[in-house]
């Protein structure tokens, strides 16, 4: 401790059935859609992909997860979605969480990774941009019944070294 | 003794006897079966079959061959013994002693049946009995390090602690000097303690202070071995080597509080009601502060203080506590804090301090004149901790407002929602306050507490069966109530049979007062394999500990309450007794024909069904659950589980007066014990104990509302009654004259009067407003109407009083105990109903009287939200729409 | 703040009503008895302000093995009670008995593979290593962690570590035949 501001211990945990209602709390606050169970089974089946962020005891973020076979039986990631409650951003639980799954990727030669964004959200497509993340497709009406329907497929094609552990 | 078997069966019988005591029941009852073929009368061996099948539940049988084995063998000490040992088991004491008494008479220096007759004696307390026996034991084999303990201990308890003092040092005189070897160590200094023990309660301080030195070196536990030398310092007055003492405890230990409380004894500034004069709270500030530069980590020197500063040092010592644990996150800071809102002014600079704190936070991200920015769950538990802070004032409204904002800042946080549970439950609307503990529950399914939490909450809200499914999520094979009654969960029998009560369930009620009365009889009969085991692992002082624990165990809070549960039922049942069956066939009778025939036809159906269901699930398990020892795991399938038969008492009263008894005899110095004591003596027109019921009232509490209710009611009943015609009669009517006159309410005064006088006394009080109402009703009941005015003149102050901001007068309890008196004993509805009226309004929340806030109203947040979330979220506002918020 | 002091006979029913509330590993009456009348310098309790137990640790000696050891049979702790550091507290003042009295050479118990905090718990703070995994030592079907931590060669003196630790600390034996043992101590 010391300095200007107090530090913040961050820790990340697994979504099991037992704490589930812990990312549906999250949910509701961050976003306005209602997810369904479908959602949650989702998330629950991509295992380590499936991250809750926990301040001190406290969970204040989650990254979720979807896995999904190509064709050619080749696993690519969808990330569903990614949030910090608001009292606890900008402090790196975003990156951690990310971090984390990007890492996952890589131990498991898993060579892309996707999501939708809003097209005018610029903060969310430039924190995606600095983790190598790219705009792949833009899709019109994506959303319904808001200002600004639009949206883009952000990817990231990763490498696949053989030598990653 | 009977003809001696020949030498192939004494070996079988030696089996037997040797496959009872290592529980292999099968072999030994195969030994005994061919022994009994070719001795088919062997006295000994029935016994000790019967015995065996004891041990595999087939009581029965084994009553009938151990009887069958002693009328057999009538001059055998054995079949005694065994007989002495099947009543032991059915906890059958006394019959037990005689049977041993017997085996005694035949074999006077059988070690092993005085041995069993000792344990008896320690388990029934007959103490004279026990110093007896055990002293034939030493007699009999003083070479035993056993029986010379044992003979002390029986002295000890028997009120003799010196001659248990002399005993031990004269075992301790058998010993070789050096004595003990390494693998007694431990014992022997165990021993030494409780002798010291023992010259501490006999009052011979300096002497065990002597002693206590003289053995230090053979006094393995040197914790116990400090702890019983500042005791004893402290007793002599030797205050300067107590406090280095203290304090050398402290540095092993600053968490103990009692060491702090031993340390102010030493510096002679310990006061047990906590009120010091001002010089001696200067002192003390000293001390803790100088002891707070010693142990920096120990937050008991830090809290302490809060309890005797005052005003401004209050203030700087409450905040220096209060915000780094704030910062840290601590749950339980409030409820730390909670003792200080009995003083009004302490509560005051609570409030304002957390206030700044808040607002601080709120404007700058940092506490009031810090550098350091605060982290962001600090704002969180600040609101946390000012909910529950207005929540003890009271004031619901803002206690809600701050934990719902709390729960906005951070909704993932279980304490929240806990704390919002109880906020509902104080204000009055149960099933919203279940709602949010199930919410609270759902976020950590892993985590009995929260379920715990729940299961409480649902059950005060009367919701049973739901609260039976919630607390079968943690039970293991989801036999719900066998797992939580086989491990003696008082806690939530007691909540299940209150509610049950409150919803006129009687049967079920009793069932569950009645299993926790079940665990106190078992935690009694717990105690009887440790009266020998202690002696020999020399666990003494502990024991002693148990055994006068075991002494007062049914003053014990739970206990209390299952009795007080229990009367009650029998109470309602004597008052509105169920149906009789023959009263029952009486109405069928009155039926027409076709009807009777086709109830009679649907009612043995059922019965059968019934029937038929019970044998199947009893059967089901006897082929596949017998164990290798023979004995039945399953347990048979609950014959009553609604409690019906438990309804079908002869006399409730007798059943009351059981339970009445041991109140009396465990909480003489409960209220509730004299009130539940009158209620059941009235009824059973004892006079006399009824009268005693009051005189312990007006002792215990003169001026309480149910005391001067039961007064009242007394006397006036007596003044009811036809004049004397027996002798015992008059003897009666003697006793009340003189005795009236010892009550000073009642001097010079008639009833009325006193009534009168007591409503001008506690004319402030609400709950003794309605006393007084209820009996100016008893007594004159054409002045209802004067009644009902004496209740509801009191809602013209305390209305105004209680407006939002303010600390709150009147309890929500008190007015509903209100409202069922102004319905139920004065009929008055009118009246009633305008209380209900008031009531909603001061009591928004309350479900009871349907307040706007409350659950029960559409328009009620409580219903607002749960639209909301079954919409899906609490929250449409379209800018926020974005898959990342980090 | 919260008091730590050596349990006495008075406080096993309190003991029990907590470990009820909280553990999903529950004992009879009978269990602590045992506990206290055999080693009664391994019971602790965390008792709060207002004199509520909001926590113990329940222990014991394995004697009959060749090399002393001590057991912790239950840890619980109120979850309302947790950020205060009491599962540490409890558990070395337990241990400090056990090797001071009984010279115990390590101390072992058995924890719940999922849960965490307690896991975090002796691993971090109070320096616990596994020893073997228990397969379905749990009525439920759970595995445990069989866990020890070496005593002899250690400080006695308290050390206070200051460490965060999320609720639900808790280690609970359930076995039948350990939850029964207090009845096989019959006869002299």
């Amino acid at each position: 401790m010391g300095g200007k501001s107090r530090e913040m211990l961050i820790s990340l945990d697994s979504l099991r059935d037992k704490n589930l209602m812990q990312l549906k709390k999250l949910n509701a606050a961050l976003f306005p859609i209602h997810y369904n169970d479908k959602y949650y089974s989702d998330a629950l089946a991509s295992a380590d992909f499936t991250k809750l962020a926990y301040f001190s005891d406290i969970c204040v973020g989650a990254i979720a997860c979807k896995l999904e076979k190509k064709e050619g039986g080749s696993v690519r990631v969808y990330i569903m979605t990614l949030g910090v409650l608001a009292p606890y951003r900008n402090v790196g639980i975003g990156t951690k969480l990310l971090t984390h799954v990007l890492e996952l990727c890589a131990k498991q030669n898993i060579g892309e990774i996707y999501l939708h964004v809003q097209t005018n959200n610029e903060d969310a497509i430039n924190f995606y941009k600095k983790f190598g993340f790219e705009i792949t497709e833009t899709i019109h009406n994506y959303y319904t019944n808001i200002t600004s329907p639009d949206c883009y497929v952000v990817t990231k094609f990763i490498s696949c070294s053989p030598t990653k552990k | 003794m009977g003809v001696p078997l020949p030498p192939k069966e004494a070996n079988l019988f030696k089996l037997i006897v040797k496959s009872y005591e290592t529980k292999q029941y099968k072999k030994g009852i195969k030994a005994a079966d061919s022994i009994l073929k070719k001795f088919p009368n062997h006295g000994e061996t029935l016994s000790m079959k019967g015995l065996t099948l004891n041990c595999m539940d087939r009581k029965a049988e084994a009553y009938e061959l151990v009887r069958l084995g002693l009328k057999n063998d009538l001059k055998s000490h054995v079949c005694w013994h065994v007989y002495g040992l099947l009543y032991r088991s059915d906890r059958d004491y006394r019959e037990a002693i005689k049977c041993y008494r017997n085996a005694l008479r035949i074999d006077p220096e059988n070690i092993e049946i005085l041995r069993d007759l000792s344990l008896l004696q320690a388990q029934t307390r007959d103490l004279a009995g026990f110093v007896e026996t055990r002293q034939q034991l030493l007699t009999l084999k003083a070479n035993h390090r056993l029986n010379w303990i044992g003979f002390a201990v029986s002295h000890h308890l028997n009120s003799n602690g010196a001659k248990a003092i002399d005993i031990l040092e004269a075992y301790e005189g058998t010993l070789e000097d050096d004595y003990p070897p390494d693998n007694e160590r431990i014992e022997h200094g165990e021993m030494l303690l409780y002798k010291i023990s023992l010259m501490e309660e006999c009052g011979l301080l300096e002497r065990a202070v002597e002693e206590l030195h003289r053995k230090e070196s053979k006094i393995v536990d040197k914790l116990a071995y400090k702890e019983q030398q500042v005791s004893l310092l402290v007793k002599l007055g030797r205050f300067e080597e107590g406090e280095k003492l203290y304090k050398v405890l402290l540095s092993m230990n600053p968490d103990n509080y009692r060491y702090y409380e031993g340390l102010q004894r030493c510096l002679e500034l310990y006061k047990e009601n906590g009120q010091y004069s001002p010089d001696e709270s200067d002192q003390l500030e000293a001390v803790y502060k100088s002891l707070a530069r010693q142990y920096n980590r120990s937050s008991a020197v830090k809290r302490i203080p809060l309890d005797f500063l005052h005003g401004d040092k209050f203030r700087v010592a409450a905040e220096n506590y209060i915000r780094p644990l704030l910062t840290k996150g601590v749950p339980s800071l409030f409820s730390d804090l909670s003792s200080l809102y009995e003083f009004p002014a302490k509560a005051d600079i609570l409030e304002q301090l957390i206030i700044e704190l808040e607002n601080s936070i709120k404007t700058s991200g940092r506490f009031p004149e810090s550098s350091e920015k605060e982290l962001p769950s600090t704002l969180m538990w600040t609101l946390f901790y000012l909910a529950q802070h207005y929540d003890r004032r009271g004031q619901y409204d803002t206690a809600l407002k701050k934990i719902d904002e709390a729960i906005e800042h951070t909704p993932t946080v279980i304490d929240l929602y806990s704390v919002k549970s109880r906020i509902l439950k104080h204000a009055g609307d149960l099933s919203a306050s279940a709602a949010l503990a199930d919410e609270a529950r759902c976020l950590d399914l892993a985590d009995r507490y929260v379920n715990s939490d729940c299961v409480k909450r649902m059950l005060q809200a009367d919701q049973v069966s739901l609260a039976e499914k919630t607390a079968l999520l943690f039970t293991k094979d989801g036999d719900q109530q066998n797992t939580l009654y086989d491990m003696q969960c008082m806690w939530y029998e007691l909540a299940s049979g209150e509610s049950y009560f409150r919803q006129g369930d009687l049967g079920r009620a009793l069932k569950k007062f009645l299993a926790v009365e079940k665990h106190y009889s078992d935690i009694t009969e717990d105690q009887f394999d440790f009266h020998s085991y202690c002696l020999r692992k020399m666990t003494l002082r502990t024991y002693v500990q148990m055994l006068k624990f075991q002494d007062r165990l049914h003053s014990n809070s739970y206990f209390r309450k299952a009795a007080t549960g229990a009367i009650r039922c029998y109470l309602k049942l004597y008052d509105a007794p169920l149906k009789s069956t023959a009263e029952e066939e009486d109405e069928i009778s009155k039926l027409p024909p076709s009807q009777k025939k086709k109830l009679r036809q649907k009612q043995r159906k059922a019965d059968l069904r019934a029937k038929k269901e019970a044998e199947e699930k009893n059967e089901e398990p006897t082929t596949s659950g017998v164990s290798k020892s023979g004995k039945r795991q399953v347990k048979p399938v609950d014959p009553d589980p609604h409690g019906e038969k438990l309804l079908q008492v002869e006399d409730p009263l007798v059943e009351a007066t059981k339970f009445l008894k041991l109140l009396q005899k465990h909480s003489p110095d409960v209220l509730e014990t004299h009130l539940l004591s009158f209620e059941v003596n009235m009824r059973k027109n004892k006079i006399l104990l009824a009268l005693q019921a009051v005189k312990h009232l007006v002792r215990l509490d003169t001026d309480n509302p149910d005391t001067h209710r039961c007064l009242i009611q007394f006397f006036y009943k007596v003044g009811s009654m036809p004049a004397p015609v027996t002798d015992s009669e008059k003897l009666i009517w003697n006793v009340l004259d003189a005795e009236r006159e010892i009550f000073s309410q009642l001097h010079d005064k008639s009833l009325i009067d006193a009534n009168k006088v007591f409503f001008e006394k506690h004319k402030d009080s609400l709950m003794h407003r309605a006393a007084a109402a209820e009996m100016l009703h008893v007594l004159e009941p054409s002045k209802k109407a004067e009644a009902t005015k004496l209740i509801e003149d009191s809602t013209k102050d305390s209305c105004t009083i209680g407006a939002p901001g303010t600390v709150r007068k009147l309890k929500l309890k008190e007015c509903i105990i209100v409202h069922k008196l102004l319905a139920d004993v004065l009929y008055d509805n009118d009246a009633a109903s305008r209380w209900k009226v008031r009531c909603a309004e001061y009591f928004p929340y309350s479900t009871y009287f349907e307040g706007h806030l409350s659950s029960v109203a559409p328009s009620s947040a409580y219903q607002q939200t749960k639209k909301l979330l079954e919409n899906g979220t609490a929250n449409g506002n379209v800018e926020k729409l974005e898959a990342l918020k980090i | 703040m919260v008091c730590i002091r050596k349990a006495t006979v008075d406080d096993l029913l309190a003991m029990q009503a907590c470990n009820l509330f909280c553990l999903p590993e529950n004992y009879q009456m009978k269990y602590y008895f045992y506990h206290i009348l055999s080693w009664p310098q391994l019971l602790y309790v965390a008792e709060d302000y207002n004199g509520k137990i909001v926590g113990y640790v329940l222990a014991k000696m394995e004697e009959e093995s060749s090399e002393s050891h001590g057991h912790i049979t239950s840890l619980a702790v109120l979850r309302t009670h947790r950020k205060l550091g009491l599962a540490t507290k409890l558990m070395t003042a337990a241990q400090n008995a056990m090797e001071q009295i009984y010279g115990a050479e390590y101390v072992a118990l058995h924890v719940r593979k999922s849960n965490k905090a307690a896991f975090n718990l002796y691993t971090g703070t109070l320096g616990y290593k596994i020893h073997d995994v228990e397969a379905k030592y749990y009525a439920d079907g759970e595995d445990a962690y069989d866990m020890k931590k070496q005593l002899k060669g250690k400080k006695t003196q308290h050390q206070h570590h200051h460490h965060h630790h999320g609720g639900g600390c808790c280690s609970g034996d359930h076995k039948a035949e350990e939850r029964t043992a207090g009845e096989d101590k019959k006869g002299e």
